[in-house]
């Protein structure tokens, strides 16, 4: 069976790769050419051969925007495990940098369930952590990645919030932020940046929990 | 909850390739007839991109049958060696919380 032609898988890859764009080249590829491969190979086996079993296939699959909102969190996922190993690391490199880092020393921490920790099985960990006060940068007007860049660098969360296409925006660009910029916050606090969409008229919100 | 849930649904890809390698259409249909684990089949493939890039999982090209060559997804030793130990900590989490949740 050779598959008719559809505008809208076209329609779909394009809006993929726009909404994925400050991704890693390779990264952005990788899930664009499987994206591409599902959407060939769900045509194949569903045997889909109209305009409305196609939209059904795309449906399945998500909106390109939270494909990518899941993308960049995946991202900042790893870059987070890696940011919690190096906590000392960070905050000595944030007083080298100027950033006011002050350090405390807090005690009476249990550690939780690491979902993806080795066999050791859980237990309470000596009580001491250290809490890094943080200036959180300003990132109104970088594109969602970069943003996603400049607050893990900054050793901070990030909660994305999706808001629909403004004319006079760039799509996937940063267009509010909280708390603002120059707030003091201790590391790891959650700041909320809205993006407006590549093109999806969704409202979303997504979530990266402590 | 949202990064628990990112972290369950990892392992269970995972599992999905104990057995037998699998495509991306194969993972993601099969990972969205579950009840209730994800809302799209599209999530699974930022999933798979960092799975491959942090060694869980390998993929190799195959001949399809009915198309074009397709990639396939295999789990590597680390990545066996990944799930296995979540399989032993995620009981012992689940018991817990049933526990206390029955009981209080």
């Amino acid at each position: 069976m050779t598959p008719f032609e559809s505008p809208l898988i076209d329609d779909y890859l394009n809006r993929l790769r726009a909404a994925l764009a400050g991704l890693p080249e390779a990264r952005r590829a990788e899930i664009i050419d499987a994206v591409a491969q599902h959407i060939a190979d769900a045509r194949i086996e569903l045997a889909v051969e109209s305009e409305a079993a196609v939209r059904t296939v795309l449906d399945h699959l998500g909106e390109p925007d939270d494909i990518a909102a899941d993308a960049f969190e995946v991202e900042q996922v790893s870059m987070a495990n890696g940011i919690r190993r190096r906590d000392l690391l960070v905050s000595r490199k944030a007083l080298i940098v100027g950033v006011a880092a002050v350090v405390l020393v807090v005690g009476g921490v249990v550690s939780g369930f690491a979902l993806s920790g080795g066999p050791t099985p859980p237990r309470y960990v000596p009580p001491t952590t250290t809490v890094v006060s943080v200036t959180v940068p300003n990132v109104v007007g970088l594109s969602t990645a970069r943003a996603y860049a400049a607050l893990q660098a900054t050793a901070l969360r990030v909660k994305v919030r999706s808001v629909p296409a403004t004319i006079g925006v760039p799509p996937g660009s940063v267009v509010r932020q909280s708390p603002p910029a120059g707030t003091m916050v201790a590391a790891g606090t959650t700041v909320t940046v809205t993006s407006a969409a590549a093109t999806s008229s969704l409202t979303t919100t997504t979530t990266i929990a402590p | 909850m949202s990064q628990m849930r990112r972290g369950a649904i990892e392992y269970c890809v995972m599992a999905l390739l104990r057995k037998d390698e699998r495509y991306g259409f194969e993972l993601a249909h099969t990972l969205a007839e579950a009840d209730g684990l994800v809302t799209s089949e599209g999530t699974i493939y930022p999933l798979l991109s960092r799975l491959r890039r942090d060694g869980m999982v390998d993929t190799a090209w195959r001949e399809s049958p009915q198309g074009p060559p397709r990639r396939y997804y295999s789990l590597t030793g680390d990545g066996l060696a990944a799930l296995d130990a979540f399989n032993m900590q995620w009981t012992r989490f689940r018991d817990s919380v049933d526990r206390l949740l029955m009981e209080g």
